[in-house]
């Protein structure tokens, strides 16, 4: 899947400054066809004028910016006015606030879109009731958007910004102003256009829940710099960065702290290991195992359950004893196994040293 | 009823209703004249309106220059009190129109005078759109027409509706300001018929209608803004 032909969005070394301050530094990333990436951090952490600059809404200020095989941004070079229309056509954009035309009907929002396609007119209205029954707001058709929720605006917007059939969905926090059950629909719409369409996302959002619903891949957004990503399972299971950890929260958080108030009375003849393994893997018992191969006794610290992208993930902490040789072979054993294990050290309470952030970049490519 | 009118108001009933100098032509005149300049000033208006918003600070065609051009020649128009406006047009009138007397030639100061004004309120009628609705027309590659047209004249519809009601209010007055150096007109009849000649009656009448006209333009401005508001639908 990860070939160069299929890289939809490429950013190399974009910095967006206003005056004195720099909203973005240095960012560089690569998109592949029908992922889903999420980009998440606090607000002012720099994500939506990150994503800006994919249709440039937002001009960087150096780098170089290529969207479906097109550089619409080359330092300081901008694509001309006509073709970044046409761009913009294949990239559809949905944001926080909806921003449908409150004066146009709800077939005439999405319509708007369609104004340069080369459809008649018959078909622009076709395509219309299509796109409203896409997001299930076909009886809306003549209704302003006043008339409707927030979640059915949403749903509006996001008809709109396919319209054109594009191959690229930006959303810019765009559940942020919805309740958490709206929330859910909306990403499970958008799961569900990125299946049956191949339309590639990128998910701007300062909650964790909507990237873990979702995503495939993960980039972690502070100060302007991209501190952490890789594949979403990864950056949940073994966030690097205090910031990451911080979003992650939750069971993660729990484990550290297990995990460093026993790595402080670790015995010498005692390791500590982060099992996770999907729900394909639980009938290996990787403790019952570890016991008949090798005598080694493992007793459960921690164990939890999370849904990552629509798979169940559990994760286990286990205190492993044994004399140098058992916890060797114990060792080998785990890391020949399907299931993800960790070792813990004392390097994981301290964690936001350069190596971190290091092997965080190896994990992209 | 005709002896008490005539008791009343006669200098009213003694100028008629036809004629050159009748209440049906000074009507018609004075509604010729705010027609007419709030068709030529409202488009000039609307034009620079347009303009300083699309070249104002985070406009689509951002534009320091064009923007200090513009917002400048409507602010040097408006800083003209109209009816220095109107002598130091004169031979400009005259050279375009011909004559510098009459309703006609009353369009160009008239026309020149709510011109700055409509652009401001434009402007801020303008500015009430959401600049996100702006984005998402660019987002989906709308044109500059297309913005214009479709985001900012149209989601506006109803605040623009609200200021050229204002201004059209604003306009019946300047042409009554006109009248009094010639235009014709009601302003005409309450200066030089009715004030001039310590006509009381007729000053007093020219007013009424006047005013009449005013509440006409305000009622019907407040109804279709109100119809016109798709944010109130529910």
């Amino acid at each position: 899947m990860n070939n160069e032909s299929d890289v939809v969005i490429e950013l190399d070394h974009v910095r967006v400054s206003f005056g004195d301050t720099t909203a973005v530094h240095d960012a560089s990333l690569k998109l592949h066809k029908g992922e889903i990436l999420g980009v998440i951090g606090f607000s002012g952490a720099g994500k939506s004028t990150l994503v800006r600059t994919l249709n440039l809404l937002q001009t960087p200020s150096a780098g170089r910016v290529r969207v479906l095989e097109k550089t619409i941004f080359d330092d300081g070079t901008v694509i001309k006015p006509r073709e970044l229309r046409a761009l913009r056509r294949r990239v559809g954009m949905i944001f926080q606030g909806f921003n449908l035309l409150n004066q146009s009907s709800i077939a005439d929002n999405i319509a708007f879109a369609l104004r340069h396609s080369e459809l008649s007119e018959s078909d622009i209205e076709q395509r219309v009731r299509h796109l409203l029954e896409l997001v299930h707001l076909e009886e809306y058709a003549n209704a302003y958007p006043a008339q409707l929720s927030g979640g059915q605006k949403q749903r509006v917007a996001i008809a709109r910004a396919l319209a054109n059939n594009p191959e690229v969905l930006l959303s810019d926090e765009s559940t942020s102003a919805l309740d958490p059950q709206t929330t859910i629909q909306i990403l499970d719409l958008l799961k569900d256009l990125n299946r049956r369409l191949g339309v590639t996302v990128v998910l701007i959002t300062h909650e964790m829940d909507a990237v873990k619903r979702i995503c495939d891949r993960i980039i972690v957004m502070e100060h302007g710099e991209l501190v952490e990503r890789g594949a979403l399972r990864d950056v949940v299971l073994h966030p690097r960065q205090a910031m990451t950890r911080e979003f992650v929260g939750g069971s993660s958080e729990t484990e550290r702290s297990l995990a460093a108030y026993h790595l402080g009375g670790l015995k010498p003849n005692q390791r500590l290991f982060q099992l996770t393994y999907g729900v394909d893997n639980v009938d290996q018992s990787a403790t019952l195992e570890l016991y008949r191969r090798f005598g080694v006794e493992s007793s459960i610290l921690y164990g939890s359950v999370d849904v990552l992208n629509g798979e169940l993930i559990g994760t286990l902490i286990i205190l492993v004893t044994g004399d140098a040789q058992q916890l060797k072979q114990a060792t080998d054993y785990l890391a020949s196994m399907d299931i993800d294990a960790q070792q813990l050290d004392s390097s994981l309470v301290s964690s936001d040293d350069e190596g971190a952030d290091d092997s965080s970049e190896e994990r992209v490519a | 009823m005709k002896d008490f009118l005539e008791q009343w108001i006669p200098n009213v009933l003694a100028l008629g209703w036809y004629g050159e100098t009748g209440w049906g032509t000074a009507i018609v005149q004075t509604l010729f004249m705010t027609f007419w300049s709030a068709f030529f000033g409202g488009i000039a208006g609307l034009l620079a309106g347009i303009g300083m918003v699309l070249t104002g600070k985070g406009g689509i065609h951002e534009s320091r220059k064009w923007n200090i051009v513009i917002s400048k020649t409507v602010d040097v128009f408006r800083a003209v009190p109209f009816i220095i406006l109107l002598a130091f047009v004169a031979p400009f009138t005259k050279a375009l129109i011909g004559t510098q007397i009459g309703a006609k030639a009353a369009l160009v100061p008239l026309s020149l005078g709510v011109f700055p004004f409509f652009a401001r309120q434009v402007q801020v009628a303008l500015e009430t759109v959401n600049p996100g609705i702006v984005e998402a027309a660019q987002s989906v590659g709308a044109s500059t027409m297309d913005i214009v047209t479709t985001v900012y004249l149209k989601e506006a519809r109803a605040e623009l509706l609200r200021v050229s009601t204002v201004t059209v209010i604003n306009l019946i007055g300047l042409t009554a300001m006109a009248g009094a150096v010639g235009a014709g007109g009601l302003g005409t009849m309450a200066i030089s018929y009715g004030y001039d000649r310590f006509n009381t009656d007729v000053t007093v009448m020219a007013t009424v209608l006047t005013l009449l006209l005013v509440l006409i333009v305000q009622l019907v401005g407040d109804v279709l803004t109100r119809r016109l508001d798709k944010t109130r639908v529910r």
